[in-house]
């Protein structure tokens, strides 16, 4: 370039300069209608290649031709079906109708493709390469490539508008807003089968992961276009849709056809159904006023009490008559104790056999801090294990019974708040939250929100971390874990073995672990037959077993040695608005069919929510066998910790579940810091909620009545709300219990008893110095 | 001129039409709706076309919640630490004033054989450089025996493993410096310029998730390289009383006040004697608020240093009795008792945990003696004393930056200053650099001014517009941010909760408060509002003179 300036530039070439904008308008030009080109072309293939592929009536043709596979023969199809499905008649018949038309057809075309000269069409040749497939039905079509399965599928689409009038893509198609789990696909496909196999006509489902959250929801429900199931996880967030009113009320329905309360956990009740209301307004208040009206605390959690015992399921009109259910649960969620039992058998430590206290645990976390794990590395005592839930275990309730006031700051609360800051900072067996953010960064992993929790498991797996607090579904992460560092070596060694051997017994070896080893490289959830799995087990040596993560299992300890598990249920809500309602009704009662719970129990998705499926001999421990040394993915303790020991949230009318979380969680995170104790901690979240739920009272007039109902006295929004629930509470006992009045007599003086639980000196020594002329504390 | 005035009004609508439909109907209607909301008790749960509720008319009591209501504390606390991170703006963008007065000089040689014998100079220079580093802190094959460091609790590095990532620190830390100085030798400024501008062409969250990596306590690249710094400054600490570590960092900040307060003096000196604008006192300001806050950090960081040698280590050879009659005397002397007195003996026990308990009953009881509102803040005084958690011995700790509720801010308010240095400010700047007509430089030296004088007098005021525009987009986009970073560093922990934060947690996650939300954002609106308008108002007469 010319070292002059602009100016000078311009007039001395001026005339180049013309020419070179020229160029550059052009080039412009053409790079825009580039652009333009590239987007059409996207577009165009998007339309023509990417969304035909993903045509839904592949899948519905599959549930058909395997529910015809399922129910044999046409012969004696008929009356299977009419035992099976509850509404019989013409939907049958048109189901067979059309199966038996697709077999001739598909007879014809396999017959040309064979006539063509064999080739691939050859039905044979699929069945012996596809362990599993019949040659008899009609499955083995969707084991073909594409290309000739189409062809197949062609003529079903064809078949089916024929029989039925309508094309196959018109069928109803079901939205279920859940997450995006391979595992889904799986059980959409099993709803597709077992509607077929119960109504006789297909209906469609597929999955919407993205319209999860809860304000999405709402808001595409009230304007008509929400998912027809929504997902909601645990009592708070099922009153939210009841509240917004966009769930449907299923109570009658699902009593009648069996998949009614009664069926499912006791602690998981309250996720899928709300308490039937006396009155018009609140659902939870229902639950409070019944209590007032027994007048009675005790009496009060006596109900309480049958409402999680299974056995008095069907006392009165049964639990299903005074609750109005919402949905049904996909799963129960929750989360047990894992370790790992080589450490602890090198540590020379016994396994823990029952339930346990804290105390137990932290002892037996200390030995194993002692040892050494692989690598050199040292060795933490216990992970995953939080104030929240030690609390709560501990005994420690954020509410009372009704929820009109918070009763948390109690000595047992203070006690489990103790031994978790001890655990980090004195015993040193678990990890502060500054220690934990470092080992998760070693991983590389922990970059992302919650990537803190996911590292805790990979620390685990890794063997770093002796004991660890964790759900069933970490079965895959595990498994896969075990398949490719041990079992898959394994196998391939004695493959590299057989190799050599031509004789007959090796060959057949070999056989079953080449099938085995596909299987498992497909999904380690794929069941494996007895034979395959012998194989596998057959292969692995003393030194490959010492290498397996041999998991443990059992109940999270608990300061009380009784535990504890707050469970909640994922569940499937149907949406008030759908113009699907009845299919969607009947994808609840699906969710409380063999299949479904089978299905989610066998592939470790935690564990279903109905009893029946879990405690039955083909229960948890049914098929598939988990993989070696994760034996105790089977273990009882999973379902006897929802059965005998789960419980479920406390909900109060007064106050949000999320501002309760927060208020806590905010005191929780610096008591977790080390930042405060275990008193001032309790002291301080108790205030909080209680500061919220009284300003709650003080401006809504409604809450606020419903209040002082419950409680029977006039809120006094100046006194601590505790003092005031509690005082009432005395007077409806007759003022039996004048210990406590003289605990919670003053305003002030609440604050020195609750804060001085076990330094019965300072109390005195308060007494003396602060008798303050207040009514209750003179007479004390 | 074709057609009428009203026909090309028409014609001009048209064009403007498809804009003007979006802007009406997904910004101007959403934000008279979200007014609306704000004035009721709109919650989505109860009020929706299914549950039959139609939300109910509140006036400003949403309003009077958040300023003075139940919701009151929430709101402050947010937005002090909303005004809290912002500290950081005007160390950003002072910042980016001088990246951009830096990166405006050519620094290329103008031979192109001088670029490559530079070039390749620097590049022998940091091969060599780096060879070095690596052979002076290579620490050596690993011994059989691997003795695990004990210094950092859990984390399971071992002291050679420690001392094998320092090593490949320091000499990539050594590579990243040649490599920048031999591609600067070769292509001068330009590359400096596009170095400097990366970061903002990176999404946010990415930078933030980095930035995650670099504060891990423990392992993180920053405190990789703060502990052994602080670990040789142990000694120091230890040899040097409390009161003088106390009394330097107090002083420190009395002498920047005082510093900033003569400038500020000398510039409405000025100003009344017509020496200099208006506007010149507001660019003092400026620099006076920047200097300001960044000696109140350092002062506050020499105060904070030596908090684990104030504890007498006396107290630890207590036992119990003598820990029951200090507190039987704390317990009669509390009402006397400055509260961070109480604290400070408290915690000097050998092992405050068990008498937390205590503490909170002394404080409450104090509190009480005034209103009980009292008590919260009275603890949340004691904590931000910073005393708790230290045990005298343990030696100088790095700081738990993104954990910690001290210093998650902090950590925040650094990322922000750095991404501000190199970002489109700084783009800014030197696009008015470049506007600066060279005469008045020419000028300048002809009148002898100095390089600090020429910046005064010549570059601050021609850059006066632009740095009122910063200024102005750098205070909205203050009180708006803090959303992604609280989201995505701390997920809302540590007390790095900013309004914007909160408006989310009232809107989606809290009950569906739509009504209150939206009564959040418009405070938030007033807020930018009203300081828009101060800039505005003194921004204007300084680029007018």
């Amino acid at each position: 370039m010319h070292r002059c300036g602009v100016r000078s530039a311009g007039l001395v070439d001026g005339r180049s300069e013309l020419v070179s904008r020229k160029v550059e308008r052009v080039a412009m030009r053409w790079i825009l209608l580039g652009l333009i080109g590239v987007w059409a072309l996207l577009t165009a293939l998007a339309y023509a290649v990417v969304l035909p592929q993903r045509g839904q009536d592949a899948e519905l043709i599959a549930a058909y031709l395997v529910v015809a596979d399922r129910l044999g023969g046409a012969d004696d199809a008929g009356a299977e079906i009419a035992d099976g499905g509850q509404q019989g008649g013409t939907s049958h018949e048109s189901f067979w109708r059309i199966i038996d038309a697709f077999r001739e057809r598909a007879t014809a075309i396999r017959g040309n493709s064979m006539s063509d000269g064999g080739g691939p069409a050859d039905a044979g040749s699929y069945g012996d390469g596809h362990q599993g497939l019949t040659h008899t039905g009609l499955a083995w079509i969707l084991e073909l490539p594409e290309s000739e399965r189409d062809r197949y599928f062609q003529a079903f689409r064809e078949v089916f508008a024929e029989a039925t009038g309508g094309a196959l893509s018109d069928v109803p198609v079901l939205v279920w807003s859940t997450d995006d789990n391979p595992a889904r696909r799986v059980q959409t496909q099993l709803f597709r089968e077992w509607h077929l196999e119960h109504y006789g006509t297909p209906v469609h489902i597929v999955t919407d992961p993205s319209n999860r959250d809860a304000t999405k929801t709402i808001v595409q429900s009230t304007a008509g276009a929400g998912p027809d199931l929504i997902e909601a996880y645990g009592p708070a967030e099922l009153r939210q849709f009841v509240e917004a009113g966009i769930a449907l009320d299923v109570t009658d329905r699902a009593r009648a056809e069996g998949f009614g309360m009664e069926t499912v956990f006791a602690a998981a009740r309250s996720s899928i159904g709300v308490k039937k209301q006396a009155s018009g307004a609140g659902h939870q208040a229902s639950e409070g006023e019944e209590k007032r009206g027994s007048g009675i605390r005790d009496q009060a959690s006596e109900e309480e009490v049958d409402d999680v015992d299974p056995a008095g399921g069907d006392r009165g009109r049964g639990n299903g008559g005074s609750w109005v259910q919402y949905g049904y649960p996909c799963n129960v969620g929750y989360t047990v104790l894992f370790y790992h039992r080589d450490v602890f058998a090198e540590a020379g430590i016994a396994e823990p056999t029952g339930p346990w206290t804290m105390a137990e645990a932290i002892e037996v976390a200390r030995q194993l801090t002692a040892t050494t794990a692989e690598g050199g590395r040292r060795r933490v005592g216990i992970m995953n294990i939080g104030a929240w839930d030690m609390a709560l275990a501990a005994g420690g309730q954020f509410l009372n019974e009704d929820g009109t006031a918070s009763i948390y700051n109690s000595p047992e609360t203070v006690e489990a708040f103790q031994t978790f800051q001890a655990m980090m900072y004195e015993d040193r067996v678990m990890p502060s939250p500054a220690e934990a953010a470092s080992m998760a960064a070693s991983g590389g992993a922990a970059m992302n929100a919650g990537a803190e929790a996911a590292s805790a498991s990979a620390l685990f797996a890794a063997k770093v971390t002796a004991m660890y607090v964790g759900g069933r579904w970490e079965y895959v992460s595990l498994a896969q874990r075990n398949r490719d560092r041990v079992i898959f070596p394994a196998i391939d060694r004695r493959l590299g073995e057989l190799a050599d051997d031509a004789g007959d017994t090796a060959r057949r070896e070999a056989a079953l672990l080449e099938s085995a080893r596909e299987s498992l490289r497909r999904d380690v959830l794929i069941p494996l037959s007895g034979e395959q799995f012998a194989a596998m087990e057959g292969v692995l040596s003393a030194e490959d077993r010492s290498r397996l993560i041999q998991l443990g299992v059992a109940h999270v300890p608990t300061l009380t040695g009784v535990p504890y598990y707050s469970a909640a249920a994922r569940v499937a809500i149907v949406n008030r608005a759908s113009p699907r309602k009845e299919y969607a009704q009947r994808f609840l009662r699906f969710l409380g069919s063999r299949a479904y719970n089978d299905q989610i129990n066998h592939t470790f998705d935690s564990i279903c929510g109905v009893p029946a499926y879990c405690f039955d001999a083909d229960g948890i421990a049914g098929p598939p066998r988990p993989l070696p040394g994760l034996e105790a993915f089977d273990s009882p303790v999973f379902a006897e910790a929802m059965g005998n020991y789960a419980e479920p949230w406390r909900l109060s009318p007064f106050i949000g579940r999320n501002r309760l979380g927060m208020l806590a969680g905010q005191v929780m995170e610096r008591l977790t810091n080390n930042e405060i104790g275990a008193g001032e901690a309790a002291r301080l979240i108790e205030d909080r909620i209680n500061a919220q739920i009284m300003a709650n009272l003080v401006r809504d007039p409604v809450l606020r009545a419903k209040w002082e109902a419950m409680v029977g006295v006039a809120l006094d929004p100046i006194e601590n709300l505790r003092v005031q629930v509690e005082r009432a509470r005395e007077q409806q006992l007759g003022g039996a219990a004048r210990v406590g009045s003289a605990f919670f007599g003053g305003s002030g003086q609440a604050f020195y008893f609750d804060v001085w639980p076990r330094s019965a000196r300072g109390a005195e020594k308060r007494d003396g110095r602060d008798a303050r002329p207040t009514e209750e504390g003179v007479a004390a | 001129m074709i057609g009428s005035t009203r026909k090309r009004l028409l014609i001009a609508l048209a064009f403007l039409l498809p804009n003007l439909l979006g802007f009406l109907v997904f910004t101007a209607w959403p934000i008279v709706y979200s007014l609306w909301l704000s004035v009721t008790d709109f919650s989505l749960t109860r009020h929706n076309e299914l549950s039959g509720e139609s939300p109910a008319f509140v006036g400003l009591d949403n309003y009077a919640r958040l300023i003075a209501g139940d919701e009151s504390h929430l709101f402050w606390d947010y937005f002090g630490n909303t005004v809290f991170l912002m500290i950081g703006i005007p160390l950003g963008i002072a910042g980016s004033l001088g990246a951009a007065l830096l990166l405006h000089a050519p620094t290329t040689p103008k031979k192109p054989r001088a670029r490559v014998v530079g070039a390749g100079i620097a590049g022998v220079v940091t091969v060599l450089a780096c060879l070095g580093v690596w052979a002076l802190t290579e620490p050596g094959p690993a011994p059989e025996v691997a003795v695990m460091s004990t210094e950092v609790g859990l984390t399971d590095l071992s002291a050679h493993r420690v001392a094998e990532l320092r090593s490949m620190a320091a000499v990539l830390a050594m590579a990243t410096l040649g490599v920048l100085a031999t591609l600067g030798m070769a292509f001068g400024s330009i590359f400096f310029r596009a170095i400097f501008y990366l970061p903002s062409l990176l999404a946010g969250v990415a930078m933030f998730l980095l930035w995650k990596t670099l504060y891990r306590p423990r392992g993180g690249l920053i405190n990789a390289g703060l502990q052994p710094m602080l670990d040789r400054l142990q000694w120091l600490v230890e040899r040097t009383p409390a009161w003088l570590w106390y009394g330097l960092g107090i002083l420190l900040g009395l002498a920047a006040v005082a510093w900033a307060l003569r400038l500020m003096w000398v510039g409405i000196d000025r100003l009344r004697h017509g020496e200099a604008g208006i506007g010149s006192l507001f660019g003092r300001m400026l620099l006076v608020g920047s200097f300001v806050a960044m000696s109140l950090v350092i002062a506050l960081a020499v105060v904070q240093l030596p908090a684990r040698s104030l504890l007498p280590t006396g107290y630890t050879a207590l036992g119990a009795d003598e820990c029951s009659a200090v507190l039987d005397g704390l317990a009669q002397r509390v009402p006397e008792m400055n509260r961070a007195e109480v604290a400070l003996t408290l915690n000097a026990l050998p092992d405050p945990a068990p008498y937390a308990d205590v503490r909170s009953a002394l404080l409450a009881d104090a509190a009480l003696r005034g209103e009980p509102s009292v008590v919260e803040r009275e603890l949340a005084g004691v904590r931000e004393a910073e005393f708790r958690g230290h045990t005298a011995g343990d030696g100088l700790s790095a700081p738990e930056w993104l954990i910690s509720r001290q210093w998650a801010k902090t950590a925040l308010v650094i990322m922000g200053v750095w991404l501000a240095i190199g970002g489109g400010n700084m783009l800014l700047y030197l696009a008015g650099l470049a506007n600066v007509p060279p005469e008045l430089y020419e000028a300048a030296a002809i009148d002898g001014a100095s390089g600090w004088q020429r910046f005064i007098h010549v570059t601050w005021p021609q850059l006066a517009p632009t740095t009122f525009f910063i200024v102005i987009m750098s205070t909205i986009g203050g009180l708006q941010g803090g959303f992604e970073q609280a989201l995505v560093m701390t997920e809302g922990k540590a007390d790095t909760i900013v309004l914007a934060f909160y408006i989310y947690q009232l809107a989606f996650t809290d009950q569906f408060q739509l009504g209150l939300a939206s009564a959040v954002a418009w405070v938030m609106c007033a807020m930018i509002f009203i300081l828009t308008a101060i800039n505005y108002r003194l921004g204007s007469k300084m680029t007018n003179e």
